[in-house]
C-alpha cells in the first residue's frame, strides 16, 4: 500500500539522528516560549528562521513545526497550573483545567490534556497522509486563472474568519500584498517601491516583517500594560487520571479531534476557535453542564484535542497547495521559499523526502511531548518565574543577532525596528498583524497568476468566471463574504472571539 | 469569555467596555448608550481609534499609488508593474474611507496605554545595535542593545541588568561568534 510504504519512508527520513535532534530542539523550545508569555510562537519561529538556514530543508522545517506545536502544549500546561494562557489556544483550557488544579487535581489534568493532543496529533498526521497527495494531485492540474482564484479565496477567508474587525484584516491583507511587491518586478525588472535604497531591490527581508510585527511590537505592547503574573506554589502530584477521567474523556478527544481537524483546513480560524467550539459542544452534550466552569474534566480533554489537530491539519493547504492557512503557516512557507524550495503541489513529488519526513516528524514529535514532558512540567513551572525585565531583553538581543546574520546589513535592523512602531501602532488601532504577512508571502504569486492568467486570455478577465474550478473558488469567496456580513453572523462570531 | 482570561490583559479592557453592552437590546442600546458616546465623542476623536485607522489607511493607499503611478501601467492583457499597485492602493482607501466613516459615526476610544517609554527606547536600542555592528563591533553593539533595551521596562534595575548584560553578550560571543563562527569582529580595530 502507498501510504504505508510512504509512512515508512517519512519514519526513515525522520528517524535519522539529525532530524530526531532537530524535531527534539524544535518541540523543548517550543514548550519554553508556549510556557513563557509575552512571546507567541509567531515571533519565536521569525527569530529562530536565521538558524535554520544552515540546516537542511527537512531538518529546518521539522524545527520549525516542532517549535509550532510544542507551544501549544506549553501553553495548555500554564494554562492549567497557573490559568495563564502561554498561547491563545489555551485560553479555552484555562476555565476547567485551573479549576481543576485548584482542587488539587492538576495531574490527571495535564495528563488528559497531553494523551489528548498526542491523539489528536496522531490522528493530524494520517489526515494530512491520506488527504496530502490527492489533494496535491488535483492542485498539479491547476493553471494560473485557478492559483489566482484559489489565493483570493485563502485570503478572503483568512481575513474573515480570524478574529478581529473583517474590514481591518482585509485592509492587513491588503498591506501585505504591497509589502510583497518591493523590490525588482519579476516580468520587467522595473524598481519598484525601492526608492533607490540597493538593500531593497531584492525586497523587504521575510524575517525583517515577521520579527518587526510579530517580535519587537509584541514586547512594545506587553511593557506597557501591567504585569501581573501569579505566583506558583501548588507541587503537581499523582499525574495520572483515574479510570473514571479516563472514561469521560474519550468522548470529548474524540469529538474534539473531528471539531479541530474540520476548523484546520479552514483558513484563518485559529486554534482558539476550534478548542471553543468543542467546549461548546461538550457542554451542550453533557448530562450535567453545570459541572463545567468547576473542573469538568471534559473541559480540557476536548479543546486540548481540538486545538491540536487543528494544528497539525493547518498544514494540509501548506503542503498541498503552497497556501497558508495562518500567520505560523505563513512563516513556513517563507522557511521554505528561503530554503529554496518553490512551495505548491509539486514539493511532494520533487521533495518526498521533505514531505513524507516532516509528517512523520510530527508524530514522532508529539511522542516525544508526552514523553519528555509530563515529568518536567516541574521544571517549565520553574520557568514561569522568570521576570519579564530579564527576559525582553534576551528576546532583543537573539532578534537582533538572527536579522543581522541574514545580510549583515544594518538597514535591515532598521527596518526591524520601523516595523515594530508599524506593528504596534496597528495592534493600538485594532488591524490583527497576521493577515498581513500572510498577504505579504503570497502577493507576488498573486500578481504573477494574475497577469499570466491575463496573457493567457486575452486580457478578457472572464476567465476566471469561464473555467469550472476557479468559478468555484470565486463563489466560494463571494459566499463567505456575504455570510460574514450577514449580522446574525456576526454577533456570533463575535461573542466567540470576545 | 475565555479571551478576557487571556494572559496580555491587554484586550481586557476592550472586553469589559463589550461586556456591559452585550445584554442590551438594540433598541435600548441606542438610548442607553447616548449620553455615553457623547461622553467618548467629547473625549476623543484624536483617541477616536477608527478614525485613525482609517486616515492611515487613506495615507498608505493615496503614497501607494502616488509612487506607483510612475511605472508603467500596461493593459488588461499585459499588465505593467504599475497594475497590481494602484489596484492596491485604490482598495486601501475605499477600506480606509469606510472604517473612517464608522468611527466618525461609532467613536469608539483607544484601550491601553500607548506605553511611550517601550515605544521610543526599544526602536532605537536596535538601531544602536545597527551603527554599533558596523562601526565598533559585535560586543558593545550587544551590551548596548541588552541594557539599553531593558531600560524600557519600569522594573529597570541598574546593576542586576548590567549583569545580565555581560553575561548574555559573553554566552552570545561563544555561541554566535566562536561556535557557529559568524564573521563580526568583536570590537573593531582590536583584532
Amino acid at each position: 500500500m502507498d501510504l504505508f510504504n510512504n509512512l515508512i519512508y517519512g519514519f526513515s527520513v525522520a528517524l535519522s539522528l539529525q532530524n530526531l535532534l532537530y524535531c527534539l530542539i524544535g518541540v523543548t523550545v517550543g514548550t519554553l516560549i508556549g510556557v513563557l508569555p509575552g512571546i507567541g510562537p509567531l515571533g519565536t519561529i521569525a527569530i529562530l528562521m536565521p538558524i535554520t538556514y544552515g540546516v537542511p530543508p527537512v531538518g529546518a522545517l521539522i524545527m520549525l513545526a516542532g517549535i509550532y506545536y510544542g507551544a501549544q502544549y506549553g501553553g495548555s500546561t500554564t494554562a492549567i497550573l497557573v490559568n495563564l494562557p502561554g498561547e491563545t489556544s489555551a485560553v479555552v483550557t484555562c476555565i476547567d483545567g485551573y479549576q481543576m488544579a485548584r482542587q488539587g487535581r492538576a495531574g490527571p489534568a495535564l495528563a488528559i490534556a497531553a494523551l489528548g493532543s498526542f491523539f489528536a496529533g496522531t490522528v493530524g498526521t494520517l489526515l494530512i497522509a491520506l488527504f496530502g497527495p490527492p489533494l496535491a494531485e488535483i492542485a498539479l492540474k491547476f493553471g494560473s486563472p485557478e492559483y489566482f482564484s484559489l489565493m483570493l479565496m485563502a485570503l478572503v477567508a483568512a481575513a474573515v474568519l480570524a478574529q478581529g474587525d473583517m474590514l481591518k484584516s482585509l485592509a492587513m491583507v491588503v498591506i501585505g500584498l504591497l509589502l510583497g511587491i518591493v523590490g525588482s518586478d519579476v516580468n520587467t525588472g522595473v524598481q519598484r517601491f525601492s526608492f533607490g535604497v540597493t538593500e531593497l531591490s531584492d525586497g523587504i527581508g521575510f524575517i525583517v516583517v515577521a520579527v518587526g510585527v510579530f517580535a519587537i511590537s509584541e514586547i512594545i505592547s506587553n511593557l506597557g500594560d501591567k504585569d501581573e503574573r501569579r505566583v506558583v506554589t501548588d507541587k503537581v502530584t499523582n499525574l495520572f487520571p483515574s479510570k473514571e477521567d479516563l472514561k469521560r474523556s474519550i468522548g470529548p478527544i474524540l469529538r474534539g479531534t473531528g471539531i479541530g481537524s474540520f476548523f484546520g483546513v479552514l483558513p484563518g480560524t485559529g486554534p482558539a476557535i476550534a478548542s471553543f467550539a468543542s467546549y461548546m459542544v461538550e457542554k451542550k452534550l453533557a448530562a450535567d453542564p453545570s459541572r463545567f466552569g468547576r473542573g469538568a474534566i471534559e473541559g480540557v480533554a476536548g479543546p486540548e484535542a481540538a486545538n491540536n489537530a487543528d494544528a497539525q491539519c493547518k498544514f494540509i493547504p501548506m503542503l498541498t497547495l503552497g497556501l497558508p492557512a495562518s500567520g505560523v503557516m505563513a512563516l513556513m512557507l517563507g522557511a521554505l521559499t528561503i530554503q529554496g524550495i518553490q512551495p505548491g503541489p509539486e514539493v511532494m513529488t520533487l521533495r518526498p523526502d521533505l514531505f513524507w519526513g516532516l509528517i512523520a516528524s510530527m508524530w514522532i514529535g508529539n511522542l516525544m511531548l508526552v514523553v519528555l514532558n509530563l515529568p518536567m512540567i516541574g521544571l517549565w513551572v520553574k520557568l514561569l518565574r522568570v521576570p519579564y525585565w530579564l527576559l525582553f531583553p534576551a528576546i532583543m538581543a537573539f532578534s537582533a543577532i538572527g536579522i543581522y546574520s541574514v545580510n549583515n546589513s544594518s538597514f535591515e535592523i532598521y527596518l526591524t525596528a520601523l516595523f515594530g512602531i508599524f506593528g504596534f501602532i496597528c495592534m493600538k488601532l485594532g488591524f490583527p498583524p497576521a493577515p498581513m504577512l500572510l498577504g505579504y508571502v503570497l502577493g507576488p504569486m498573486m500578481e504573477e497568476n494574475l497577469r499570466r492568467s491575463m496573457l493567457m486570455s486575452g486580457g478578457d478577465p472572464s476567465v476566471f468566471f469561464t473555467r469550472p474550478i476557479s468559478v468555484a473558488f470565486i463563489v466560494a469567496t463571494v459566499l463567505i463574504l456575504i455570510v460574514m456580513v450577514v449580522p446574525t453572523v456576526r454577533e456570533r462570531r463575535r461573542e466567540i472571539a470576545d | 469569555m475565555p479571551r478576557a482570561a487571556g494572559a496580555s490583559g491587554k484586550r481586557s479592557r476592550s472586553a469589559e467596555e463589550r461586556c456591559c453592552h452585550c445584554p442590551a437590546k438594540p433598541g435600548d442600546d441606542k438610548r442607553s448608550r447616548g449620553p455615553r458616546t457623547e461622553f467618548l465623542m467629547k473625549l476623543t476623536l484624536s483617541n477616536n481609534k477608527n478614525v485613525w485607522a482609517g486616515l492611515m489607511l487613506i495615507v498608505i493607499g493615496a503614497a501607494a499609488i502616488l509612487v506607483a503611478r510612475n511605472y508603467p501601467f500596461g493593459t488588461a492583457l499585459r499588465m505593467g508593474p504599475g497594475f497590481f499597485p494602484v489596484i492596491l492602493g485604490g482598495l486601501l482607501i475605499v477600506f480606509g474611507l469606510t472604517i473612517l466613516a464608522i468611527g466618525l459615526r461609532q467613536g469608539e476610544s483607544m484601550a491601553g496605554s500607548w506605553s511611550l517609554r517601550a515605544l521610543i527606547i526599544l526602536p532605537l536600542s536596535l538601531v544602536l545595535f545597527g551603527l554599533l555592528m558596523e562601526y565598533a563591533g559585535f560586543v558593545p553593539a550587544m551590551l548596548v542593545l541588552i541594557f539599553g533595551s531593558a531600560t524600557a521596562s519600569t522594573e529597570f534595575r541598574f546593576v542586576e541588568v548590567l549583569l545580565f548584560s555581560i553575561g548574555l553578550t559573553a554566552l552570545s560571543v561563544a555561541v554566535f561568534v566562536w561556535a557557529l563562527g559568524l564573521p563580526y569582529p568583536l570590537i573593531v580595530g582590536l583584532d
